[in-house]
């Protein structure tokens, strides 16, 4: 007789490589026990197939159903689950598939992913009060430039050398819009507040401008990184950050403000 | 009191002995802003564990207005693999939160050598089989301060060193773990149908007093040459001779809290519901003829 961990690794060998050794084991009843073995290998590809295409829905639209199980497969491989909760089974994937595709015609492919998975990931992060715009009128003008920022848990910023948000929304309904990549990059941010998961493209300045106070770096100093090359827009136009900034408190981007030195308890948290 | 949730939102209820629905992603909006009048449900344990994810706001929203039970799938507690800490106190920590009216895991295991195959997987009725079950189920419980409920699962293959049919295996770990069950009805004829076994002599041979909750669930044939198996799918409605087992079911065990389950292929809440007034009208009866 096997012992019960013998014979749970041979399950485990059967159901993802070689099933001689498991066949032995198993009754017949009416069923070919190789027939049985099938049974869970084909659930074993389709859980991690489903797990797959739950997070990263329009990969599997631009790739295709049969290259998508492929994928899938592969993956599951080399990225074997380690956890009894799925969530974050897909985590690895915008990696794999830089490794995949990273230097092909499909390279644009890892941002895709990227931005499906951090919308996966707000979905998980912690709801919080947003900024609103009013908050700042507490603080003496002079005193903007010190400013330090707390971004919102529930908030994801993404930059990207492909129009990959144009490729995203393109994909959420059935259309066949054809994208230009080399119309050049974007920029996006993801913000969820309850329910409602908003995703929006931004200018270079304010996707720069909210990493940096994403950062916790101080107003000033934030905007003094950018305010060159860095941050300037596509038609070569100079960043104008009172809009940059008032974009990214529309946006439900931040959750709280304080002026630099003072103490951590002052800070304002919206509400 | 518990992190989150004032006590006094909690619905203190116990899980009714009538049908509820199985609580899924697609179908919180809905029971958060209509309320429909449904007499309790039962969540996926592993679809909450993000502490304060969308999911689990919905289901702060939701468990004031129903009785709540908990089921998890993915524990693996028959695996000779160490009982993953991390999941265990994830789950604790939803159990102090929700107060579920039950919790619930499966007789099953799905990891071996930390690599999870995310699965319900069957195990060898063996005497060996056994003592680990009972002794992880009493780890559990002594984990979560409270008794569990364990399911049997739907299986297409048995293991030759089985030497026990699944129905005992299942009673002697509810009887020496302290376990409550909870028996799938769809489980039990999908298994019956592929080992060959007659699904009224198991359910004959499961004490009532064992028996806490119920299961129903639909199935999918297969066919595998002169064969059909049946496959566990939860995408079709409970099948006939699902039902005809259930009606045996509730006249052995009595009245007891029946879920109706669907996990893909998600049809409008109103079809669940009206799968549930089905079970309802067949443990309504059973009532009354005890009354």
């Amino acid at each position: 007789m096997n012992s019960l961990r013998d014979l749970q690794a041979t399950c485990l060998q059967a159901f993802t490589g070689d099933s001689s050794k498991l066949l032995a084991l198993v009754r017949d009843n009416g069923v070919k026990p190789h027939q049985r073995v099938e049974v869970y290998r084909n659930n074993h590809r389709e859980i991690f197939r489903k797990a797959l295409a739950a997070s990263y829905p329009v990969i599997e639209r631009l790739v295709g159903d049969a290259c998508f199980t492929g994928l899938a497969r592969e993956y599951s491989r080399v990225n074997p689950s380690r956890s009894g909760d799925l969530q974050r089974y897909g985590q690895d994937f915008p990696a794999f598939l830089q490794r995949t595709y990273g230097d092909t015609r499909f390279r644009y492919l890892p941002d895709v992913a990227s931005l499906e998975w951090a919308l996966e990931e707000v979905h998980l992060d912690p709801d919080e009060p947003t900024l609103s715009i009013s908050e700042l009128g507490r603080f003496d003008e002079n005193d903007f430039g010190n400013l330090v920022f707390v971004a919102r848990r529930a908030m994801r910023l993404l930059q990207s050398r492909y129009p990959v948000f144009s490729i995203w929304r393109a994909n959420q309904s059935a259309s066949d819009d054809r994208i230009d990549l080399d119309r050049g990059g974007e920029n996006i941010a993801i913000a969820r507040q309850g329910h409602d998961l908003q995703v929006h493209r931004l200018d270079r300045a304010t996707c720069c401008l909210a990493a940096e106070l994403a950062r916790g770096t101080r107003l000033e100093d934030a905007w003094q990184a950018i305010d060159g090359d860095r941050g300037r827009q596509d038609n070569g136009a100079a960043p104008d950050l009172a809009s940059a900034l008032q974009t990214i408190l529309s946006l439900g981007l931040l959750a709280g403000v304080s002026a630099a030195g003072a103490q951590s308890a002052n800070t304002d948290r919206g509400s | 009191m518990t992190s989150g949730v004032e006590q006094a939102s909690i619905n203190a209820e116990p899980i009714p002995a009538t049908a509820g629905i199985g609580l899924r992603g697609p179908y919180h909006s809905e029971i958060i802003s209509r309320r429909p009048p449904i007499a309790w449900l039962e969540a996926h344990s592993e679809n909450y564990f993000a502490e304060d994810g969308i999911a689990r706001s919905a289901l702060d929203r939701i468990r004031p207005n129903y009785p709540v039970s908990l089921h998890g799938v993915g524990l693996s507690i028959g695996s000779a693999d160490p009982l993953d800490k991390d999941h265990l106190r994830r789950l604790r920590a939803l159990v102090d939160r929700v107060e579920p009216a039950l919790v619930s895991e499966h007789l099953s295991w799905g990891a071996v050598g930390g690599r999870h195959l995310n699965d319900l997987l069957p195990l060898p009725y063996t005497e060996e089989a056994l003592k680990h079950m009972v002794c992880r189920v009493q780890e559990v419980q002594d984990t979560l301060k409270r008794p569990i409920l364990v399911e049997n699962i739907s299986s297409y293959l048995e293991f030759v060193d089985s030497a026990m049919p699944e129905h005992e295996f299942l009673v002697e770990v509810s009887r020496r773990s302290g376990c409550g069950l909870l028996l799938d009805i769809n489980n039990i004829h999908v298994n019956a149908v592929n080992h060959g076994f007659d699904p009224l002599a198991y359910l004959d041979a499961i004490p009532p007093a064992r028996v806490a909750e119920m299961h129903l669930a639909g199935h999918t044939a297969r066919r595998l040459g002169e064969r059909e198996i049946l496959i566990d799918t939860h995408n079709t409605p409970v099948s006939q001779p699902v039902w005809d087992l259930f009606r045996h079911a509730v006249a052995r065990f009595g009245p007891r809290p029946t879920l109706i389950e669907w996990d893909s292929d998600y049809p409008p809440l109103e079809r669940l519901m009206s799968e549930a007034d089905t079970a309802r009208r067949i443990l309504d009866e059973a009532s009354e003829l005890a009354a």
